[in-house]
């Protein structure tokens, strides 16, 4: 059984090392002439100003926090979804209830503006 | 398969309802957003309607969801004793100034109200591991984020705050406890676990260890020294009718929860020779003792503090804490008698805590401050509130001719049925003690003049209505108490035990 | 001799995947030159043929530039993860159906798995950090910000991505890619082969819309969005690293690719191929000719898409993810639902 995921660790292993070699790659062929003014961030040619790692906007964690209840969702549906011919009405019946109160909590983030941008 | 999820589904009808009246209130809160107090009728519907299934199961005895939850009278009591909390904490809203103010998120405190509810309903039912700590964390969840409901509030926030990491501290640490225990006996329902613990052999110090990483869940949830620090500060900040929702209701389910973990987990079924209604632990492990420690210290610590404070909704606070030091010597008894005493303890405290909180919040609505000297004058600027509230006290402190009084008279003398002398003793001075504290506050009422230009207060009829409705159980119990007694010792019967 | 197999399906396969990438990178500028009405890249052997293997070489010989204020181990990470993911995520797409070869029955893909489509997403998830910790290494503000709403933009998508997928699972019964394509060598009424395209036609429309915001592609790329981030995520990247992050996106595109022909287009299926009674090894050969042009069909289309239609502004894209797809996913999953017991 686990002998059918060797291929999927191989090909990791493979593509893992394709990466390091080419990701490393520059540091061994190309030049080294390093700079103050190269080794600098980039700000469209200002002197960079304070540090890029600062507070920024509460609705990344929004998406964030969404993302994990919807998420869960879906994973929960994955083996409903493989069994469902033989599950029948019942399994209808289950996963729309299911369904119905996420559809709940989506209307409700919705309504208080969870959802918007602007 | 599906039938027997489709029985279990009938045997939880009280739940159900109260799952689609959150469901209901959350979008009632949407679309009645310009009358707001529609929810709370809602939500008062919803739980009279699960209250009422609640009634209905009176006399069932069996498991549902295969050992998740059990339905028996037990749990039934504690449901009933809930709902009819949060009934009276939804009636608390429609008069509380701090909750009429935030128009905008009222929906959602109905709904959490009612999801706290859910919560509190699954604990007192709850027969598994998993299940227990999965209705701790709902309960938990909605009472955070209500105790943090006035935001505005610095104090509320900071409650909120404290409450949450006390809160996820120790549920982890029971979560760790947990995990210990099915890795000894590898089942997650009581019964099997009961079963691996009669065969003796699991590693005593284990157990021990185990089941005091599972106590500081509890013992947080009833707020028990040493898992108190939290209580004062969230009582103070949170908004009053919260207060009073978590220092009856959650105690009450955590109580019902730690009762039914302990006696169904840790019972010898096997002990012959005991006199008729008491019980024994499991061989080798007293974990009465362990409790027996907690509810020394925590009435005698709640006691000792509540001297000192000048903030009504601080002093109840330590009140309540030593109230569950009271009620946790019920528990150590292992005698039926003892339980029946801790329910009829909690009937009787229902109404004298509520009715406490209540006028704290109706003098609080009227003067903006729950300072001890706000109090001073009291009874003679609106005579009914002062007498409520002696009575309250008087109640609280256990003297007759109140429900306070047969509260304790059933705890002590099943303590001293079971020749727990020196607990009895304990208990006896701490209601001493407590009465010098409540007295204080009575002495301003009475025997100190107002200050300043106080004028009388008046209040509201349906306010004073629901004092009165609150105040006459609190007199009449103490005197004509058999109903209370007769339905706590009905109550008794838990499923997986004979 | 199991391995040694795999092996070599393995080394085909990435070769594969890479030459692919390079040849759409070249295509991509060609045609995006005609639909500009300009020539593209010609200098460089015959018609500009060359031009992918010189784009290599540039880069290798490149500089390794990395700020100071960046944290080396996670900037030196980022790439590598994300083009190991974008190659890795193929293992369980079969590209034909069984090769005879050497006496050998050989499946055609490399891991025959059970939980296929599990796989397949769990690697969409991943390939979100190698972004993610790109913008936040870096220690530049455009990098951030291309990190942030890329990791916002992929975890929105993904949700339909998935969803849209449950559509396909519950007709085929399986998370195994190679029975949906078997289940899809049917045929309806007789004549239309049952590609899940014309069983699941919103599934498909949502998968598809789902990929495109997967891979960054315009209209979806606003975690790059040169006008505005000068690259987002890969600003202070140069040489082969930023060179990996170029290639797993066109990697990711042919996977997506891939998948979409696979869930949606019969994957090797020829329809009506069985009547023409060919000797097994040409039908196979077929098989993976057959895919291997859907394949290029769907990738033409992201092109195409990519230079006729404008991007999105933020607040768009979150809109479209969060209040039209994911609603559409879960209507199709209760429609299909519906469908499938009346049929039944």
């Amino acid at each position: 059984m686990l002998r059918n995921y060797l291929p999927i660790i191989m090909m990791m292993a493979v593509a893992a090392l394709f990466g390091v070699v080419m990701g490393k790659i520059n540091e061994f062929i190309g030049p080294k002439r390093p700079s103050e003014e190269k080794q600098s961030t980039y700000e469209s040619g200002m002197e960079p100003i304070r540090t890029a790692r600062e507070r920024f906007s509460v609705k990344f964690y929004m998406v964030a926090m969404l993302f994990i209840v919807f998420d869960i969702e879906v994973v929960f549906l994955y083996p409903w979804a493989v069994s469902y011919k033989h599950l029948g009405v019942a399994g209808f019946a289950t996963m729309f209830v299911f369904i119905a109160i996420l559809l709940i909590g989506y209307f409700y983030v919705w309504k208080k503006g969870a959802l918007e941008w602007d | 398969m599906v039938e027997q999820i489709l029985v279990s589904v009938s045997r939880f009808l009280p739940e159900v309802t109260l799952t689609v009246t959150f469901c209901v209130a959350i979008l009632g809160g949407l679309i009645f957003h310009k009358h707001p107090k529609t929810v709370g009728y809602l939500a008062f519907i919803g739980i009279l309607v699960s209250i009422f299934c609640a009634v209905q199961q009176l006399g069932v005895s069996e498991s549902v969801f295969s050992g998740m939850i059990s339905v028996d009278p037990f749990a039934v009591f504690f449901k009933i004793l809930i709902g009819s909390v949060a009934l009276i904490i939804i009636a608390f809203s429609f008069f509380s100034a701090e909750v009429l103010t935030t128009v905008r998120r009222m929906g959602e405190y109905f709904s959490l109200l009612v999801a706290m509810t859910l919560g509190m309903f699954l604990m007192a039912g709850a027969s598994n591991l998993l299940m227990m700590v999965l209705a701790l964390e709902l309960t938990s969840l909605s009472s955070y984020i209500l105790a943090g409901y006035t935001k505005e509030a610095a104090d509320s926030s900071e409650a909120s705050l404290k409450y949450i990491l006390y809160g996820a501290l120790s549920s982890g640490v029971m979560l760790y406890g947990v995990s210990i225990l099915y890795g000894l006996t590898g089942a997650t329902d009581f019964i099997g676990v009961n079963k691996a613990l009669a065969l003796g052999t699991t590693s005593h110090v284990s157990l021990l260890v185990a089941t005091i990483f599972i106590i500081v869940g509890f013992g947080y949830k009833i707020s028990a020294v040493p898992f108190h620090f939290w209580t004062p500060d969230v009582y103070e900040g949170a908004p009053i009718t919260i207060t009073a929702f978590l220092s009856v209701a959650s105690k009450a389910a955590g109580f019902a929860m730690m009762i039914r973990f302990f006696k169904v987990t840790f019972i010898d079924t096997h002990m012959v020779g005991l006199p008729s209604g008491m019980w024994a632990s499991v061989s080798g492990f007293e974990w009465n003792k362990l409790l027996a420690i907690l509810s020394v210290l925590t009435m005698t610590l709640g006691n000792l503090v509540a001297v000192w404070q000048n903030n009504l909704k601080r002093l109840l606070a330590y009140s309540s804490i030593a109230h569950a030091g009271y009620m946790l010597m019920g528990v150590v008894i292992l005698s039926d008698k003892g339980l029946a005493a801790v329910l009829i303890y909690f009937i009787v405290y229902l109404f004298m805590n509520l009715g406490a909180f209540l006028v704290v919040m109706m003098v609080a609505n009227k003067t903006g401050s729950e300072d001890i000297d706000t109090y001073k004058g009291l009874g003679y600027r609106s005579p009914l509130v002062g007498v409520a509230m002696v009575i309250f006290f008087i109640s609280l402190t256990g003297l007759p001719p109140t429900a306070g009084f047969i509260g304790k008279l059933y705890l002590f003398s099943a303590l001293l049925d079971a020749k727990w002398i020196w607990l009895a003793v304990v208990g006896a001075i701490n209601s001493v003690v407590s009465l010098y504290y409540y007295v204080r506050v009575l002495r301003n009422m009475f025997l100190r003049d107002p200050e300043g230009n106080a004028g009388p207060l008046v209040f509201p009829t349906p306010q004073l209505t629901l004092l009165v409705v609150l105040m006459i159980p609190t007199i009449l119990f103490g005197l004509y108490f058999t109903p209370i007694v007769n339905f706590a010792n009905a109550s008794l019967l838990m499923f997986g035990i004979q | 001799m199991d391995l040694i197999e795999a092996f070599f399906k393995i080394v085909i396969v990435i070769g594969a995947l890479i030459t692919g990438a390079a040849v759409m990178v070249f295509l991509e500028r060609k045609i995006s030159a005609y639909i500009q009405n300009r020539i593209g890249p010609n200098r460089v052997g015959p018609r500009g043929w060359l031009q992918p293997i010189v784009d290599v070489v540039k880069l290798v010989m490149k500089e390794d530039i990395v700020p100071k204020s960046a944290n080396r181990f996670i900037h030196d990470l980022a790439p590598i993860l994300s083009i190991s993911i974008a190659l890795c995520t193929f293992a369980v797409i079969p590209f034909g159906n069984t090769i005879e070869l050497f006496g050998r029955t050989v499946k055609l893909m490399i891991a025959d798995v059970n939980i296929g489509m599990l796989y397949i997403l769990a690697l969409t998830s991943v390939g979100v950090y190698g972004i993610t910790l790109a913008g936040w290494s870096s220690n530049s503000k455009y990098s951030l910000l291309g990190g942030l709403r890329s990791s916002a933009q992929l975890i929105s998508y993904e949700l339909s991505m998935g969803l849209s997928i449950i559509g396909v699972i519950m007709v085929a019964g399986t998370l195994r890619l190679d029975q949906v394509v078997v289940h899809q060598t049917r045929y309806l009424w007789g004549w239309l082969p049952a590609w899940n395209i014309f069983l699941q036609p919103v599934g498909f429309i949502t998968f598809m819309v789902a990929s495109f915001a997967e891979t960054n592609r315009l209209p979806f790329d606003l975690p790059e969005a040169e006008p505005e981030l000068v690259g987002g995520y890969h600003t202070e990247y140069s040489g082969m690293k930023f060179g990996l992050f170029f290639l797993s996106e066109y990697a990711n595109m042919i996977t997506s690719s891939a998948l979409i022909t696979t869930l949606f287009l019969g994957g090797w299926s020829i329809p009506f191929a069985e009547n023409l009674a060919l000797s097994p090894l040409t039908m196979s050969l077929l098989q993976v000719g057959s895919f291997v042009v859907k394949v290029f069909v769907v990738l033409m289309f992201y092109i195409v898409v990519r230079w006729t239609i404008p991007r999105f502004r933020y607040d768009q894209l979150m809109n479209l993810g969060w209040k039209v797809m994911l609603p559409l996913a879960i209507a199709n999953i209760l429609l299909t639902g519906g469908l499938l017991l009346a049929l039944n």
